[in-house]
């Protein structure tokens, strides 16, 4: 995709959210939104201007060589597998337990990323364990944050 | 007034020397780990004081306070992921001088430059307390919101070429800012009915997600996830180079500690705000500007000075006039009180011994920083000759946790996950994710000084008027319009040159 192209997607998105936000505000009396008012006046603004920007080098077919990709030169599937273990990592943590989601982590991700898994893995089993370890004691036994736990 | 003699002797007592050397220890770990603030790491120290006499108690939560700062440009170097919002600029050279192989010089800079901030600071502290404590009389709800657009005029240097893109990222930044209760008056807004966001957005678990998440999702889904996060070849005699490289930047230096002492003095402006307009200012003076933000020594110096002389300045309204510059200042603030100690003017008479002892104390904590520093560093720097796999695991465990950490709420942790994504989105649109982060921060305190003028201007004709009204703040105007006209006329100036 031409970044021109991305650009003026951005604007008509920042536009939307814009007015999503405007929208929310309504029952908030003037002295609670004027701040935010104005910041949101200022967005339509400048998204204005950068897709008008974006137009004019379109219809002028200047700078539009610039391309963008939102995966960039990454498979589209291992940004995926890696975002989605990630938010998986992020939601399991925070219900059932943070400890156990480390472990699971750290044994999967690097497990599936080296592509010498039957020479590594012993050093991966280290790692886990040096890493749930490090959290038990600091953040857990020191600092005595109370995250989500089985026990 | 106090007794040197004793001051001496309580500072050489060598149970004192370690519980400080500890503390600095702690609060450099504190600051290097993203999410653990300074703040945190002075309140959580607070509990172990309760018993020790207040001369001690200080002199261990003082210490933890400078090493934190210093601590948070260590992540800052290695991940880009700063420890401290207030190391959030050492993230643009620090991290850039790693990637080519500077890692140990970076370190060592940020080291040094903490180090003499830090003493600068202190020497502000002991020597000119009483009349800068009559300067921050004179800053009030209009100069804290001058004080944020005139740090807001970074986004034109931080987005050299796409400045509107940079606006927009600011503004998208100030924005997020606003979801919650209203500062001033408490109205939830822009929360569209969720008891979530009436909190509002949490500042460090964005920072977290905006700048380590895409790191580590880019680092992740890239080749070679076995090879080294930057290259690592320690050198003998590279900290005296580099102690030269830093002490002979005699004017990076000034600029960044007096901006440091100026806006620390500002009750509610801090580091976040200070490191921000010392990397500018120093960019805007330098005679290489363009080599800012591609990994130069001045980049690293300029912030890591300045954060640290916000200990010392943060410190002067919280001793002469109980009034604290900053979060962790109001956490010392708590600790004098939890001892029986009221601060003001009468605190150098009544308490001379004590409050004396603390101050020559905070510049042997900023020495200690030094040796503690040095040898942490070579432990840290070896970070970067793990696997980048086992680094993206970590980048990814210790979000979680630090994100969660700041107040031990799971909305912490998705917001640290939408802002990840949301900083990935940005960065593929050619978007600097820095501005985002810079509105983010300077958000609330604006908005309150916004609002807190409106609210002293209501008796009135025109409320907005008194916004420009007041001496202090046409200053502040001034320095604004002046930044943005030289930013311009140097980029004009560069363009021509390049053309011809």
């Amino acid at each position: 995709m031409q970044l021109k192209h991305a650009e003026c997607i951005y604007s008509f998105v920042m536009l939307a959210i814009s007015f999503i936000l405007y929208k929310d505000m309504e029952a908030v009396p003037f002295e609670g939104k004027v701040f935010p008012v104005a910041i949101i006046a200022l967005l339509v603004f400048c998204s204005c201007l950068l897709a008008l920007r974006a137009l004019i080098a379109l219809l002028r077919k200047t700078n539009t060589a610039q391309k963008c990709s939102f995966f960039g030169d990454v498979a589209p599937g291992k940004w995926l597998f890696i975002v989605g273990v990630f938010s998986a990592y992020v939601l399991f943590s925070m219900s059932v337990s943070f400890l156990c989601g480390t472990f699971l982590l750290a044994i999967i991700l690097p497990a599936l990323l080296t592509d010498t898994l039957k020479k590594d893995i012993v050093v991966i089993v280290l790692y886990a364990l040096g890493l749930v370890g490090f959290f038990d004691i600091f953040f857990i036994r020191i600092m005595n944050f109370r995250f989500a736990s089985f026990f | 007034m106090f007794d040197m003699g004793f001051t001496l002797a309580y500072l050489a007592n060598p149970l004192h020397l370690a519980l400080m050397t500890a503390c600095v220890s702690f609060g450099i770990i504190m600051g290097a780990i993203p999410g653990l603030t300074s703040t945190l790491g002075v309140a959580l120290l607070l509990s172990f004081t309760y018993g020790l006499d207040p001369t001690l108690a200080l002199l261990m939560l003082g210490a933890s306070y400078c090493g934190s700062e210093y601590g948070g440009s260590i992540s800052a170097i290695l991940i880009n992921t700063p420890g401290t919002a207030a190391a959030l600029c050492t993230t643009f050279d620090g991290h850039a001088m790693a990637k080519k192989g500077m890692a140990q010089q970076a370190l060592n800079a940020s080291l040094i430059a903490s180090v003499c901030g830090g003493i600068i600071g202190t020497f502000a502290l002991l020597f000119f307390s009483i009349p800068l404590a009559r300067i921050s009389m004179q800053f009030g709800a209009c100069e804290q919101f001058w004080l944020c657009v005139f740090a807001l005029t970074i986004v034109a240097s931080l987005s050299s070429g796409n400045v509107l893109k940079g606006i927009m990222g600011a503004l998208i930044g100030l924005l997020l800012a606003c979801v919650g209760m209203d500062p001033v008056s408490g109205f939830p807004r822009m929360t569209f009915n969720t008891l979530a966001l009436t909190g509002g957005i949490n500042v460090v678990p964005a920072l977290i997600g905006l700048f380590a998440i895409p790191q580590a999702i880019m680092l992740a889904c890239g080749k070679g996830v076995r090879a080294q996060l930057a290259p690592y070849e320690p050198k003998p005699g590279v900290f005296f180079k580099v102690f030269i490289e830093v002490i002979t930047r005699v004017k990076t230096l000034t600029i960044a500690s007096i901006v440091g002492i100026i806006v620390g003095i500002m009750p509610g402006a801090g580091g976040n705000i200070a490191s921000f307009i010392a990397y500018n200012e120093s960019k805007r003076f330098s005679k290489k500007p363009e080599e800012y933000g591609t990994g130069c020594y001045d980049g690293v110096i300029a912030p890591e000075a300045c954060n640290n002389a916000v200990v010392g300045g943060a410190q002067i309204p919280l001793l002469t006039l109980g009034i604290p510059g900053s979060a962790p200042a109001a956490v010392l603030l708590g600790a004098l009180m939890t001892h029986g100690i009221k601060p003001g003017f009468s605190l150098f008479t009544e308490n001379g011994n004590i409050i004396f002892t603390y101050i020559i104390g905070l510049f042997i904590a900023n020495i200690l920083i030094l040796f503690v520093g040095s040898l942490l560093i070579r432990v840290f720097a070896k970070l970067l000759t793990v696997p980048k796999v086992f680094i993206v695991t970590a980048i990814f465990c210790l979000s979680v946790a630090g994100s969660y950490a700041i107040r031990g709420a799971s909305v912490d942790v998705y917001t640290m996950l939408v802002a990840g994504l949301l900083g990935y989105v940005l960065l593929r649109l050619d978007f600097s994710v820095a501005p985002v982060a810079l509105g983010l921060i300077l958000g609330e305190t604006m908005e309150e000084g916004f609002k807190l003028s409106l609210l002293l201007a209501s008796s009135e004709e025109n409320p907005l008027l008194f916004l420009f009204s007041r001496t202090q703040s046409q200053i502040l105007i001034g320095l604004t319009v002046l930044s943005l006209v030289y930013s311009m006329y140097k980029e004009n100036k560069e363009r021509k040159k390049n053309a011809a």
